[in-house]
């Protein structure tokens, strides 16, 4: 019964966004081929269309959306390996709260554009530089939302469960970890989101292999279209992952109406 | 005669930014086995602060409790409670049968006869058939049972209930009260309830002390000699339901001296 409605609203919500896609496209092709941006080299939707169909047939195109989607993977991946269990630990223990969490919410403001030119002296333009900085990027705010969701569980359920006799690790597996289960999925959503864009962001800066390498060569050789065309694709990945998440938390986390 | 729990002049002060403040002082009372005792007295009174200290959950400043003998330092065996917030006190990712047998972890029981005392308790509170359920697909006053049903299904000594009927509507209030009437003739479990409800007091208890004053002490015990089994209708209805009511209203608002000292 609530698949059936959840089903029926969305097909009701697709028309609307149909319309606002068609009308960006249809603004977008006036705009750059009757006026105000028609003398700019800002290509149109149909040499956007045409520089997408080239770069979906070519096999290039795949072997560097594939560097892009291994690098933000493997780095979401390890971070949220190695965030997840640390959050965990440290949000158990006021002392390790307290003493870690300055530290890294030092690490976690530090954009990873910043980081860039270090981490290419020690690893060059490579993978791995791609995914240390994802790793970089999510590792700390991971920790901490990890923590604070840990930190977060009711008062009056852990005192039910201690007036039960109920011990420390009943009190962790019962309480505190699904109570951190929602912040934890808010991370891995956000988190999701933001692996792919550092995974591009070091190809467009750093020179890392993958799309963001793409976007960069495309630019540096004047084929606007190209450049566009692969903003596109860039663009529908991130609508994929979020979405993808976003299921994936609602079928976890069924108890909180979403 | 033998009691269950003695509280011998326990006192509770907190240090806070503007000093020491004195909550209860030289609180003593004593619970007979299988009695059900209220404890009622103004808002702010420091009621709950007895009730913590009742479960282990806090140390008293001065004095101790002791439950059967042993004085205690922090939630004593065969503890029961259930709180008025049940959508804090039960958990949202658990059934209400797994709800229910969390507390039996630490019990040697086998499966079967886990399941069979849940299904016991879940009957007992009426609430048959809705072990797959989670506990927000339930009204409030049904979560309440399944906190009552929880409670019940580790065979307590010793239940210790605040405010258990505050956030459920009147009807439902009535039928619980009901249903708390029918678990003390059924299993006879001592039990200690806050409330600032003054007739729901009197309705389901054997005794009721009035705490007063500031710093708190107990500025009455007073005993309600009315039988069992008691009925919303008959016993609200009755003359001396009325005298007991308007006594402990009295003594709670500070409008009466206590009949004797207590």
């Amino acid at each position: 019964m609530l698949s059936n409605g959840s089903r029926a609203s969305r097909v009701r919500r697709l028309p609307p966004a149909a319309i606002s896609v068609v009308l960006a496209l249809a603004l977008w092709q006036l705009a750059t081929s009757v006026g105000p941006l028609a003398d700019l080299s800002i290509p149109s939707v149909v040499e956007t269309g045409q520089a997408l169909i080239a770069e979906l047939s070519s096999s290039e195109f795949y072997v560097r959306l594939w560097e892009t989607i291994q690098m933000a993977v493997v780095g979401f991946v390890v971070a949220m390996a190695l965030a997840i269990p640390a959050g965990i630990l440290i949000g158990l223990s006021r002392f390790a709260w307290r003493s870690t969490k300055f530290t890294f919410d030092f690490f976690k403001v530090i954009p990873p554009i910043v980081i860039i030119p270090i981490v290419i002296l020690v690893l060059g333009p490579t993978m791995q530089m791609g995914i240390f900085l994802v790793v970089f990027t999510l590792v700390f705010a991971m920790a901490i939302q990890t923590g604070l969701g840990v930190r977060d569980a009711d008062a009056v359920l852990l005192e039910t469960m201690r007036c039960y006799g109920l011990g420390t690790w009943s009190q962790i597996r019962y309480a505190r970890l699904p109570s951190a289960a929602p912040y934890i999925a808010v991370g891995v959503r956000l988190s999701a989101s933001a692996a792919l864009v550092v995974a591009i962001v070091a190809g467009l800066i750093g020179g890392a292999p993958g799309l963001g390498k793409t976007i960069l060569l495309a630019q540096a050789s004047g084929d606007d279209p190209r450049t566009f065309a692969t903003v596109f694709v860039l663009g529908v990945l991130g609508i994929l992952v979020s979405r993808a998440v976003t299921w994936l938390q609602r079928r976890s986390i069924f108890w909180m109406p979403s | 005669m033998s009691t269950d729990i003695t509280i011998s002049n326990v006192s509770m002060f907190f240090d806070t930014p503007n000093g020491r403040k004195d909550v209860l002082d030289n609180v003593s009372y004593s619970v007979t086995p299988g009695h059900f005792v209220a404890i009622v007295g103004p808002s702010g009174v420091g009621k709950t602060t007895l009730l913590r200290i009742l479960t282990g959950l806090t140390q008293p400043t001065g004095g101790s409790v002791e439950v059967r003998g042993k004085a205690i330092d922090g939630p004593p065996d065969g503890l029961a409670v259930v709180l008025q917030d049940y959508t804090r006190s039960l958990m949202p990712w658990l059934t209400v049968e797994k709800n229910i047998n969390l507390p039996l972890r630490n019990k040697k029981m086998t499966k079967s006869e886990v399941r069979s005392r849940v299904a016991e308790s879940l009957a007992e509170v009426g609430l048959e058939g809705t072990e797959k359920s989670y506990p927000w697909q339930l009204s409030g006053g049904m979560q309440q049972r399944v906190a009552i049903a929880r409670a019940l299904a580790t065979r307590p000594d010793l239940l210790i209930m605040d405010e258990p009927f505050a956030s459920v509507d009147a009807q439902t209030r009535f039928d619980l009260e009901d249903l708390v009437l029918k678990v003390r003739k059924d299993f006879g479990i001592t039990t200690l309830m806050v409330t600032h409800d003054i007739d729901e007091a009197v309705y389901l208890s054997d005794e009721v002390v009035v705490l007063y004053g500031k710093p708190a002490h107990v500025r009455e015990v007073v005993t309600v000699d009315i039988g069992f089994p008691r009925s919303q209708i008959e016993t609200r209805n009755d003359p001396r339901f009325a005298e007991l009511r308007t006594h402990v209203y009295s003594l709670v608002r500070g409008l009466a001296e206590p009949n004797e000292a207590a």
